[in-house]
């Protein structure tokens, strides 16, 4: 039975407060009239209780029609009673003794049309609660398919060109850059995410000691770290593969500027072996072509003889912050 | 080029279909484009936004497959506009049904994630003699 008290779906029952003054007033009257004839009939057994039959009136009255007609119960049930059956009778003038009786009776009576009122707010706030939790769970859904579509295609791309053994390293590699941006937009689902504490995070593999980095304070909406990440992940990986982390002394420079309209930023590639722009169309250069709509942003490699430059350019200015309430995508 | 493509007709110089697709997500674009590529059609458009869809509708196309959420827009008047040039189409979306809710479009939504054979079965609802 504690259990069945306890649960919160108890609170579903209790009826909401009628909406309407004259819709209360009118659940009220009934009260009155019904506790006025209760008392009426028990009259001849009972003595002592002039308003006994008004306090549950005043409790089941502001249940269904809310704190005015509760209100208006107390007080017409205690004018009733005071009038009938508090000493001396059929008349307002009451004894001085019965005057605590009657202080008494509207006391307790505004004590409980207080609590019952506390309990309709709690309940209206539980109410806005679960919808709060509905949608949140409805949008974490979706974001969690888009996620896993997103794998899917990060699976199927890596896939393309590359036999089975490769395939896996690169595509773990992949999922943990995704993992890693992530996790930073998960900390802090509202807030744009740090430009310079993604590429700490998603570059740490990479080692970290190897790369300068140099830029003022720069956000990325949260929806568009993901690609960023996976874009400096893809980067990393060709520098260490063919780039100037493949030679022991090469180092990059990452630098940017956010001039409150766009980010650019520069990474550049220095000590390590000339390099040539790929035969192939991998999943870097993919990624690099698509991850900005038309106007929306850029990405531009130059193969030079000192080194891999690449610069990204994103929009941070209106039309790039997400307007969902969650960042979502799809 | 080839001209007065109909409703399901094919077109395109290669005696492919033509594909438009609408889809916001980069990576999940490429994929989808991989998997179009896979069933042999041809992908002639692939945007990202609302009013490159609009634009793209009125180009050679066969049929489109449109996200339904663009960055918090919807695609939903591109797919109007579709209908009234009597060109097939079907939604891809993370909502599932769930997302044309509210709406008067009675079409094949594809929920993501999806496979190939899901694609496949999709394009042959809209497409009957498709494959």
């Amino acid at each position: 039975l504690r259990g069945v008290l306890d649960t919160p779906s108890l609170l579903r029952y209790l009826p909401k407060p009628s909406r309407g003054f004259w819709r209360g007033q009118a659940i009220a009257a009934t009260g009155v009239a019904v506790a006025s004839l209760l008392r009426l009939l028990m009259d001849p057994y009972v003595a002592g209780v002039p308003f006994i039959t008004y306090f549950p009136a005043t409790v089941v009255v502001s249940v269904w029609g809310g704190s005015l007609a509760g209100i208006s119960t107390l007080v017409a049930g205690g004018a009733i009673a005071a009038f009938f059956w508090l000493t001396p009778g059929y008349t307002f003038l009451v004894s001085g003794n019965s005057i605590g009786a009657l202080v008494a009776f509207f006391v307790l009576g505004s004590l409980m049309i207080f609590m019952v009122h506390l309990l309709h707010l709690a309940v209206a706030a539980l109410t806005v609660a679960e919808r709060r939790a509905d949608i949140l769970a409805r949008e974490m859904r979706h974001r969690v398919a888009n996620v896993i579509t997103l794998v899917q295609s990060i699976s199927r791309l890596t896939a393309r060109g590359t036999d089975t053994k490769a395939y896996q390293a690169l595509f773990e590699a992949r999922l943990q850059a995704l993992a890693k941006a992530q996790e930073l937009a998960a900390a802090t689902p509202d807030l744009p995410v740090d430009l310079s504490q993604l590429l700490t995070r998603v570059l740490e593999p990479f080692d970290l000691s190897r790369f300068d980095l140099n830029g003022g304070a720069a956000s990325l909406p949260n929806g568009g770290g993901l690609m960023a990440a996976l874009l400096f992940h893809e980067l990393g990986t060709n520098s260490m593969k063919y780039g100037s982390l493949s030679a022991p002394d090469g180092r990059v420079s990452i630098e940017w500027q956010n001039d409150g309209r766009d980010i650019r930023l520069e990474w550049r590639e220095r000590g390590g072996p000339a390099v040539t722009a790929p035969a192939r169309t991998g999943f870097g250069s993919r990624l690099a072509q698509s991850i900005f709509p038309p106007g929306g942003g850029e990405v531009s490699m130059s193969y030079e003889a000192a080194g891999l430059r690449c610069t990204v350019r994103f929009p941070v200015s209106a039309g790039a912050a997400e307007t969902v309430m969650l960042p979502a995508f799809g | 080029m080839t001209t007065g493509a109909g409703q399901n007709g094919r077109a395109g110089a290669s005696g492919r279909l033509r594909a438009l697709l609408v889809e916001d997500e980069p990576l999940v674009a490429l994929m989808i484009e991989d998997m179009l590529d896979d069933l042999g059609v041809e992908v002639a458009r692939s945007v990202t936004t609302l009013a490159d869809a609009m634009a793209a509708v009125e180009t050679e196309i066969d049929f489109a497959l449109l996200d339904i959420n663009l960055k918090g827009e919807r695609s939903f008047p591109a797919a109007e506009a579709l209908r009234k040039r009597g060109k097939p189409f079907l939604f891809v979306t993370g909502y599932g049904t769930l997302g044309t809710h509210g709406t008067d479009f009675d079409v094949t939504v594809l929920q993501k994630p999806f496979t190939i054979a899901d694609l496949r079965a999709a394009l042959t609802r809209i497409i009957p003699d498709f494959g």
